[in-house]
């Protein structure tokens, strides 16, 4: 099955230099206007081009209920059957189904890079269509790779995109951190005017550097937080590492009602991070 | 919530269908012709009338409901106001309206009609949507569910089912509404900013066929029917909220599996069983499949049960297209917990005729005990049922019928009676009427409250598994004749008519036509202008012709008789004639009676006797007694007794 992996994990050694001469450029402009960035070397991506599996030499995957679902009473069992997450036709697809399933009434997916792509600074972004309907809990996000010594919330979280399927028109992204998480991280939401996230594809990005972190979609940067909107240490000078997961219920946006539609998918079409 | 759904736009489509010829080229060559381009304005009232925009009431609908307000609106200067009469106002018992314009639009660049409203309380909008044209409504739309309107500007979306089709259309907007069922007052509401937009949000488009249900029935070859009104289409909006719209048949695309047994219009929904085998007829709407679907299961030529002609005044139907039925609790009661396997109920409809169908019969039960009265069927003489057996019958084979009355009650009482294998046909109709007093044991029917139909053996097996079932019903017989006799033909003179007892004819002298004092009552009824003979409490009389009235009889061939009879007594007749002496005795009587078994029940019978079966008459010379017999007792009607040749 694995004979041609077209998907790169180029952790280049010598980036460090890269990045903090693109920083030294970066932080030349950013006075005025806060946005420019040349975050263009690619240095990892899955395009999710081969149909099956996802690639084990990135991907690892979160089994069950964790702690109280997960930490925010999701309701779902997450698996790696290709029920809830396969490659298929170039895109992933984590599918959310209502089941009775080891004693959870929804099965779910949720993929993670620790220990395999752990990255400080770059542009990571990932193109995906979200699940809808009420319940539903898509995100894309980044903890501390340090999570397992320091704990959280001082690993640091950056969540790139999250999603409440009641609201299809809405995401929201924040940065959790010693001081400002759970209820209370740095926060804010991207509304759509004419589209919807349920319906069509959109890219979902940060753009993340020594001193700023940038939040897009598409082609609107809609927020940048800086140490300066952090009432606590900022953490987000180490690696991180990517998780992707489609929750069911949860803290965020409550359960699933007679409306929700099952079995539903987050469909994403690349994961790519750059230097 | 009470879900109100009236009616209102009918009156409105019969103007429609007859403007349809004459229109109906400039339909075709729009539909053929939408890149020359119809406007592509959305507005339909911003702050006024779009150009173009009619206003047209329902038939029946309050004329004056809509009118423009200055003072109340939500954006510019104005807004539609629309006034709701409350019951009994002289000047309509709704409000309703379509706003049709005079050149069609191509909608298909929008997804969603939208307005801001409000009314003067919170009340809902029963009907509202757009697509009434006034031509043949093709693209109708309309929320499923009466809009709820609040006292605030709100802003409302009504999702359009598929913008490609709307390239050419007219009917902008409309709505109806009547006043509280409840307390019969009216209401007002205003609606702003009325238009055709492009969101982008509506979204998630799920169609559904008859709910989302998966249906399957049973059908005949020559049967049809129309999906088109069994749809609908729910969409998720913007806010996440869900809008179930009723799009017309025409925005879905229709399908059959299995074109060659069932056949469907793919623009209409429209459906015709064509050979035995079996199709699912589905829909889709802009290339999405809708959930639900019809599955038809042809089983063949269909042949429909002989059609009851019993006068309805003497008939409780329980299960007849031809009677009005009595209130049943059920066609099946499904008494699964007792063992019972038989499926199917009243669910075969064919060519306008109701059928039960019943399979894998062990035992079923029609109800009539629960919630509903039970049937008094106390002045009634007989069930009939007919029976239409799908499967070959083997010997043995056999269907129990059995009634219970007074069901859970101290006094309940059953009885049955048992349709053998030779009674019953394989795949034809067999009529059965039954006396209720053969029902051995069904000792009171004034309160009936179940009819059981029982296939098992007298071994408890069951036997016949699958049966059509139609025309139940009690009846009585009647106890009178309503019509006259056929009159005779025989003439007088040429056919040497002795005439007994007949309007057509000069009767004979006779000496009593009800002797002998067996207690029988006889009188004369005049029944469709035709006078006959009745006898009640019959056993048996003797008609007698004595001295000058003795009938000399040796020139006839033949006795007449017309016979009508209320129950199937046994009828016998006999002459006597009183030998060449003339008297009764003296040794040289002769008599004969002949036997013809149970009558006809209900209708005049024709007896023509050829006085030769008469074998034991030594002569016809002197006849002097003609004795009718009615075993057991009864009534029977006589009329146009006469001798002929």
């Amino acid at each position: 099955m694995k004979v041609m992996k077209k998907n790169i994990i180029n952790i280049i050694t010598k980036g460090l230099g890269l990045i903090t001469l693109c920083f030294v450029v970066i932080s030349c402009s950013s006075d005025e206007t806060q946005t420019v960035t040349t975050l263009d070397q690619l240095v990892m991506q899955d395009e999710f081009d081969i149909d099956g599996a996802l690639n084990s030499e990135l991907w690892t995957y979160n089994i069950g209920t964790g702690n109280d679902g997960w930490g925010n009473n999701e309701l779902q069992y997450y698996t790696d059957r290709p029920e809830n997450i396969v490659a298929e036709n170039g895109t992933l697809k984590i599918t959310a189904r209502q089941e009775s399933f080891e004693g959870s009434s929804y099965t779910s997916a949720r993929i993670l890079t620790q220990g395999k792509f752990e990255q400080k600074y770059g542009r990571f972004e990932a193109r995906m269509q979200l699940p809808w309907g009420q319940g539903m809990w898509p995100a894309f996000w980044l903890l501390g790779s340090n999570i397992d010594d320091v704990s959280w919330p001082n690993c640091g979280e950056i969540d790139i995109m999250e999603n409440r399927g009641s609201e299809p028109t809405l995401i929201s992204s924040a940065l959790h951190g010693p001081g400002y998480s759970g209820g209370n991280p740095i926060f804010k939401a991207y509304e759509l005017v004419d589209s919807r996230f349920d319906n069509e594809f959109h890219i979902f990005g940060i753009e993340w550097a020594p001193g700023y972190i940038n939040f897009y979609v598409d082609d609107v940067l809609y927020n940048q937080i800086t140490p300066s909107d952090a009432s606590g240490d900022w953490v987000f000078d180490q690696p991180f590492f990517i998780i992707i997961n489609l929750a069911v219920g949860g803290n965020f946006g409550g359960p699933p009602n007679e409306n929700t539609v099952f079995p539903q998918s987050l469909l994403v079409d690349y994961i790519r991070v750059y230097e | 919530m009470k879900t109100r759904k009236f009616s209102y736009y009918k009156t409105v489509l019969l103007i429609a269908i007859a403007m349809t010829t004459f229109l109906s080229c400039e339909r075709e060559l729009s539909d053929d012709a939408t890149l020359a381009g119809f406007s592509t304005n959305g507005e339909i009232y911003v702050d006024g009338f779009t150009a173009g925009l009619n206003y047209y009431p329902f038939a029946g609908s309050y004329l004056e409901a809509f009118s423009v307000d200055t003072d109340t609106k939500y954006a510019g200067t104005t807004s539609m106001r629309f006034d709701i009469p409350n019951v009994g106002d002289p000047n309509g018992a709704y409000s309703g309206a379509t706003f049709p314009v005079d050149s069609p639009r191509d909608l298909s660049g929008y997804d969603a009609l939208t307005f801001w409203a409000k009314g003067t309380e919170g009340r809902t909008i029963n009907e509202i949507g757009f697509g009434i044209d006034f031509i043949e409504d093709k693209y109708k739309n309309q929320l499923q569910e009466p809009l709820q309107i609040t006292t605030n500007w709100r802003k409302y979306t009504i999702p359009i089912p598929d913008a490609a089709k709307l390239t050419a259309e007219s009917g902008m907007f409309w709505y109806a509404e009547g006043p509280n069922p409840e307390d019969g007052s009216g209401w007002s509401f205003w609606i702003d900013e009325l238009q055709f937009e492009k969101l982008g949000t509506v979204a998630q488009s799920r169609p559904a066929l008859y709910e989302g249900e998966d249906l399957v029935v049973q059908s005949f070859i020559g049967a049809g029917g129309d999906l088109g009104g069994f749809v609908s289409q729910t969409f998720n909006l913007g806010t996440g909220e869900d809008v179930t719209v009723k799009p017309a048949p025409s925005y879905f695309k229709w399908t059959s599996s299995n074109p060659g047994v069932v056949s469907i219009d793919e623009n209409t929904g429209a459906f015709s069983a064509l050979s035995v085998g079996q199709a699912v007829l589905t829909a889709s709407i802009a290339g999405v499949e809708a959930e639900g679907s019809l599955t038809i299961e042809v089983l063949g030529e269909y042949v429909p049960a002989p059609v009851p002609t019993r006068d309805p005044s003497t008939v409780i139907s329980v299960f007849s297209d031809t009677y009005t039925n009595v209130p049943v609790d059920y066609y099946n009661g499904y008494f699964n917990g007792d063992g019972q396997t038989t499926q199917g109920q009243n669910d075969i409809f064919i060519n306008g005729d109701n059928v039960i169908y019943y399979t894998d019969l062990n035992f079923v039960g029609i109800g009539t005990f629960l919630d509903v009265a039970p049937i008094n069927a106390s002045g009634m003489t007989h069930l009939h049922v007919d029976i239409n057996v799908q499967e070959v019958i083997d010997a043995g084979d056999q269907l129990t019928l059995q009634l219970l009355n007074g069901v859970q009650t101290s006094n309940e009482t059953s009885g049955s009676i048992v349709l053998s294998d030779s009674q019953l046909l394989s795949n034809e109709w067999a009529s059965f009427d039954i006396p209720l007093s053969s029902f051995t044991g069904l000792n009171a029917r004034d309160a009936i409250g179940l009819l059981f139909f029982i296939s098992n053996n007298s071994s408890n097996i069951p036997t016949i598994s699958d049966i059509f079932v139609d025309n139940i019903y009690y009846y009585a017989e009647p106890t009178s004749p309503t019509d006259a006799p056929e009159a005779p033909t025989e003439d007088e003179t040429a056919n040497n008519v002795i005439s007994v007892y007949s309007d057509a004819y000069t009767d004979i002298g006779n000496d009593g036509l009800n002797n002998f004092n067996s207690g029988s009552i006889l009188s004369v009824e005049t029944i469709a202008s035709n006078d006959v003979l009745k006898y009640t409490n019959l056993d048996f009389t003797g008609l007698e012709f004595l001295g000058a009235n003795i009938i000399d009889a040796s020139e006839s061939t033949t006795l007449h008789l017309d016979l009508w009879s209320p129950d199937a007594n046994e009828f016998k007749i006999k002459l006597v004639d009183f030998g060449p002496d003339g008297v009764f005795g003296g040794g040289d009587d002769s008599e004969h009676e002949i036997n013809f078994g149970p009558s006809e029940i209900g209708e005049w019978i024709v007896f023509d006797i050829p006085l030769s079966d008469f074998v034991g008459l030594n002569s016809t010379e002197n006849l002097a007694q003609i004795i009718l017999v009615n075993a057991p007792t009864g009534t029977l009607f006589v009329d146009n007794l006469y001798f002929y040749n």
